[in-house]
């Protein structure tokens, strides 16, 4: 991925990592929040990886993410970092840069 | 405290008259203040303004720790791993090795305080994150360095209150011995942080202040849930190796008077004492400027090299040089002594430094050379240290660690005509010196006559009376018929 490109096209994929506590129903509304944020905001592809904190500490741990739920987009980059349930979702899809 | 050596103890644990147990710390002077520890399996937190040496005091727990077989959790949200590592090293503690051997784990978290926000969220995953190091290393202790960094992040007080509460809970179920350290400035809006302090089974409040342009650390337990503590503010420095703290144990009644005498190293101040200074106790010489007292002390030193002992002299009123010049001129001389490496002079100017350092350079000092007599000329100067509760401090101090360690003191006391006349010790510590020679002179018509008086020797029958006493080349010669 081009560092310096701004534009997004088409074919660019959004990774996401939520980071969820189980089925704790903060995880599961972050969760929900996020599929209505991606549905809403973004065209193309889009892929949701649900990491459970009780399972993988660790990866956790290397993010830098100690709280759940969080959410992290990985690509495109840059990394961009969201604690909480995910409730405004207007706020959260600017802040994402969905758009 | 000398016997507490740093044991290799697996889940040493020590049980106190209250029985609650505790982890002993291992760091030199604390768990003597605790009464054996940190409470085991409880938090304790170290609050205090930056740079007052909260990371060291938990870190040094840590290490220790780990270095007897217990392994511990360093959580930071203070500073990177790297920068712990490194700093670690200044205090020599090779943090990685230990993290290789699985006996200590490193997590360092950075909050940013910028993060965006959007709904509800807790501390699960910290919690999961710990549970897993636990497992992994089978620690039994953490650190956490900068909690109130991490409260941050909650807004408003009841929030971080209940976040502080379940953390508590994550903690006390994984059977930890907690150490929290959180920036608290005393006064100034403590209440922000209350709840912490309510939570903690042991509150231990760092400070550092400057008083004099002579910068002072001090440390003060201000809780302990179910046990006892020491309750006194504790001067502590940061050593090359560690904090070292050095409370004052039992002043007076505790030690046992050894009954081995030691000569004055003058036949007839031997006979008024009852045989000599009485080894590991305390002597004050007292009097007015040119009475005598420096040659009483050194005739004292001269004798106990010869009996192949090794004095250590503090003199905060002369060079080396000078002194052992005078001495000369009274037929003194201890210049074999120093060769043999048998008599050491410590020169130093009050002044150069506070309370503490002086404290402990002195402590070390006496580690190192390992003298049966320290003698302090003069305590009078200590004043010029700090003030006169720094010099009565440092004194008190110096005293009960070498009665813990059977060496005897020789205190000098340079009179004024500001000091009381009941209390000759010039800063009220008559009350643990065993034995008081007052010196003193007056003129007459044709001469000046000096006299000595023995005021005090505990446990023994001594002369009451003055007697009088010369200078000459070949020491001091004293008259043993009284005046």
């Amino acid at each position: 991925m081009d560092a310096s490109s701004q534009t997004e096209t088409k074919d660019e994929t959004f990774i996401f990592r939520l980071f969820v506590a189980g089925d704790e129903p903060n995880s599961t509304i972050a969760f929900t929040n996020l599929r209505k944020i991606c549905e809403s905001h973004i065209k193309g592809p889009y892929n949701i990886e649900i990491v459970d904190i009780f399972k993988f500490a660790d990866i956790a741990l290397e993010q830098g993410i100690f709280v759940s739920p969080a959410l992290v987009r990985i690509l495109p980059k840059p990394k961009i970092i969201v604690f909480g349930t995910l409730r405004d979702i207007a706020k959260v899809g600017a802040a994402l840069q969905l758009r | 405290m000398e016997g507490q050596g740093k044991k290799n103890n697996r889940r040493s644990t020590q049980q106190a008259a209250t029985g609650i147990r505790k982890v002993p710390t291992q760091i030199h002077g604390l768990d003597d203040i605790l009464y054996g520890g940190f409470p085991a399996g409880r938090t304790t937190l170290l609050s205090g303004a930056p740079g007052t040496g909260k990371t060291v005091l938990a870190l040094e727990f840590l290490y220790r720790g780990a270095v007897s077989g217990n392994p511990g959790i360093f959580l930071t949200f203070e500073e990177t791993v790297e920068a712990l590592r490194e700093n670690a090293l200044t205090l020599g503690y090779d943090l990685a090795y230990l993290e290789e051997q699985g006996a200590l784990s490193l997590l360092g978290v950075q909050v940013d305080p910028d993060v965006l926000l959007s709904g509800d969220f807790n501390l699960k995953a910290l919690f999961a994150i710990i549970g897993g190091k636990v497992k992994t290393i089978g620690a039994d202790r953490i650190v956490i360095d900068g909690i109130d960094i991490l409260m941050r992040l909650f807004r408003g007080s009841r929030r971080q209150q209940s976040e502080i509460f379940a953390m508590h809970k994550c903690l006390r179920d994984q059977r930890l011995t907690t150490i929290l350290t959180a920036k608290n400035i005393k006064g100034q809006d403590s209440s922000q942080y209350s709840f912490l302090d309510f939570m903690a089974d042991c509150v231990i409040y760092l400070d550092h202040r400057v008083k004099e342009q002579v910068s002072t650390k001090r440390l003060q337990v201000i809780k302990y849930r179910g046990s006892g503590y020491v309750s006194n503010e504790c001067p502590f420095v940061i050593m090359t190796d560690g904090i070292y703290l050095l409370p004052v144990t039992q002043i007076t009644m505790s030690y046992r008077l050894k009954p081995q005498r030691i000569s004055s190293g003058n036949p007839s101040l031997d006979a008024f004492l009852g045989g000599g200074y009485q080894a590991g106790t305390c002597i004050l010489i007292s009097g007015p400027a040119g009475s005598g007292k420096t040659s009483v002390a050194c005739t004292f030193a001269c004798a106990a090299c010869k009996e192949g002992h090794k004095v250590l002299y503090v003199n905060y009123e002369e060079s080396q040089e000078g002194m052992l010049i005078g001495m000369l001129s009274i037929g003194i001389d201890l210049r074999p002594a120093i060769e043999d490496s048998a008599f050491q002079v410590v020169s130093i100017m009050p002044e150069s430094m506070g309370t503490e350092e002086h404290l402990f350079h002195l402590m070390m000092t006496i580690k190192r050379f390992e003298p049966e007599h320290l003698v302090i000329d003069a305590v009078s100067a200590c004043e010029r240290i700090g003030g006169k509760l720094a010099a009565f401090d440092f004194v008190v101090r110096i005293i009960d660690a070498c009665k813990t360690k059977g060496i005897t003191v020789l205190l000098i006391n340079q009179l004024s005509n500001a000091t009381q006349e009941h209390d000759v010790s010039g800063m009220g510590i008559s009350s643990i010196i065993d034995t008081i020679i007052k010196l003193d002179y007056k003129f007459t018509d044709s001469e000046m006559i000096r006299n000595l008086l023995v005021m005090k020797s505990r446990g023994t029958r001594h002369s009451h009376k003055f007697h009088s006493f010369v200078l000459t080349d070949q020491g001091i010669r004293i008259d043993a018929a009284a005046i």
